[in-house]
């Protein structure tokens, strides 16, 4: 049996097939779960704002228009919940002390997987350290792919302050990476 | 003799990398980068850390979001209202070129093209100063709109109540006619592309 297209199952959801949307989720609850966590650097909260953001979606199914893929649309609904829970809360969030502790799943070699492991371990320890603001920057830039003025019109902040948090949060993570080598 | 020069910022070459800058700077930066040595390096630094951030690999989620994800979403019912909203706006468009087919003949008769589009234009105006008023005044729109749509389709009701009755109501359909035509149109159309 043919696995149905994202489009397929959207249309099915849209005519009032609910189940089609368990397939949905099923498909893209990794991805949202990542782009969750690499701002929130918490697995609970990024568990419960994946969560969230699936249900936004399907409340907006509606007006998501067909002919795109859905992929970036419900990272991008991830993205923007993660960014006003982040600023919902002004303190800094609890990082999760096992947030690395597994290895990635497509590790063949044990060693290969290690070192890379250890990269990711510093990597993400670096993220961890910058403030909030800068961490969801350099995620709707490099892992969301949005320019500028699509990162000012996401977080609703002047575009020259976006660029300013992004570029500092470059230049920070950089020394930090620096300082660690 | 070597030319000196400013080395490149690094936000310029943020911008650079991120392909953000205009074509003009772009050439600018490029033009540098040529020239100097060191800001190659730091061009290559940079490429480095953004190659770092971007390698960093999805961790695994420990429990399944479906079940719970679909014990919030509504039932089966959730989006069977859009077919319906289609097929309505349909009818209402159909509806409005009736009007306006109906209303052609009997303008025609009593209105220069000239004096029709001046009529059509205020109407548009008071149409929308009365819209801006309140349900109240939509709901009057709306009973007379029936009033001059039974009177048009009856042939005979509004022609025999003499020129300056027609006059008053057949601009008024027609105006609403047209920005109902208009406004559903583009409510299908949109409809359609997202659903195909």
């Amino acid at each position: 049996m043919d696995v149905p297209s994202d489009q397929d199952l959207v249309r099915r959801v849209r005519n009032g097939e609910t189940q089609a949307y368990g397939e949905m989720v099923r498909r893209y609850q990794q991805s949202v779960f990542n782009v969750c966590w690499r701002v929130l650097q918490n697995r609970q909260d990024a568990e419960d704002l994946a969560q969230e953001a699936f249900i936004r979606a399907y409340e907006r199914l509606d007006r998501f228009d067909i002919r795109l893929p859905f992929g970036p649309w419900i990272n991008r609904i991830a993205a923007n919940l993660s960014i006003n829970a982040v600023n919902s809360r002004k303190t800094h969030f609890a990082i999760d002390p096992e947030r690395d502790a597994q290895p990635s799943r497509s590790s063949t070699h044990p060693e290969a997987a290690l070192d890379r492991s250890q990269q990711r371990r510093t990597v993400l320890e670096a993220l961890a350290l910058l403030p909030p603001n800068y961490r969801m920057a350099i995620e709707l830039r490099h892992f969301q792919e949005m320019t500028y003025e699509e990162m000012a019109q996401s977080t609703g902040l002047p575009l020259n302050t976006v660029k300013s948090h992004l570029f500092r949060g470059r230049k920070m993570l950089a020394r930090i990476l620096k300082n660690e080598a | 003799m070597k030319r000196e020069h400013t080395h490149l910022a690094d936000d310029g070459l943020f911008e650079y990398l991120d392909q953000e800058l205009s074509p003009e700077s772009r050439q600018k930066i490029e033009s540098t980068l040529v020239e100097c040595a060191e800001c190659q390096e730091r061009l290559l630094e940079i490429r480095r850390l953004f190659g770092e951030i971007e390698s960093l690999e999805a961790i695994d989620l420990e429990r399944d979001l479906v079940s719970a994800v679909m014990a919030r979403v509504p039932g089966e019912t959730g989006f069977r209202t859009l077919p319906n909203l289609s097929a309505s706006l349909s009818l209402q468009s159909l509806v409005a070129v009736l009007i306006l087919a109906a209303s052609l003949p009997a303008l025609l008769q009593q209105a220069s093209i000239t004096e029709l589009a001046g009529m059509v234009q205020d109407n548009n105006r008071l149409l929308l100063e009365t819209l801006q008023g309140g349900l109240a005044a939509v709901m009057e729109i709306v009973t007379q709109l029936r009033v001059g749509l039974e009177a048009v389709l009856s042939e005979t009701v509004a022609l025999q109540t003499g020129p300056i009755e027609l006059v008053l109501i057949l601009p008024l359909l027609i105006s609403t006619g047209l920005l109902w035509l208009v406004g559903n149109g583009i409510l299908l159309r949109n409809l359609s592309s997202r659903r195909r």
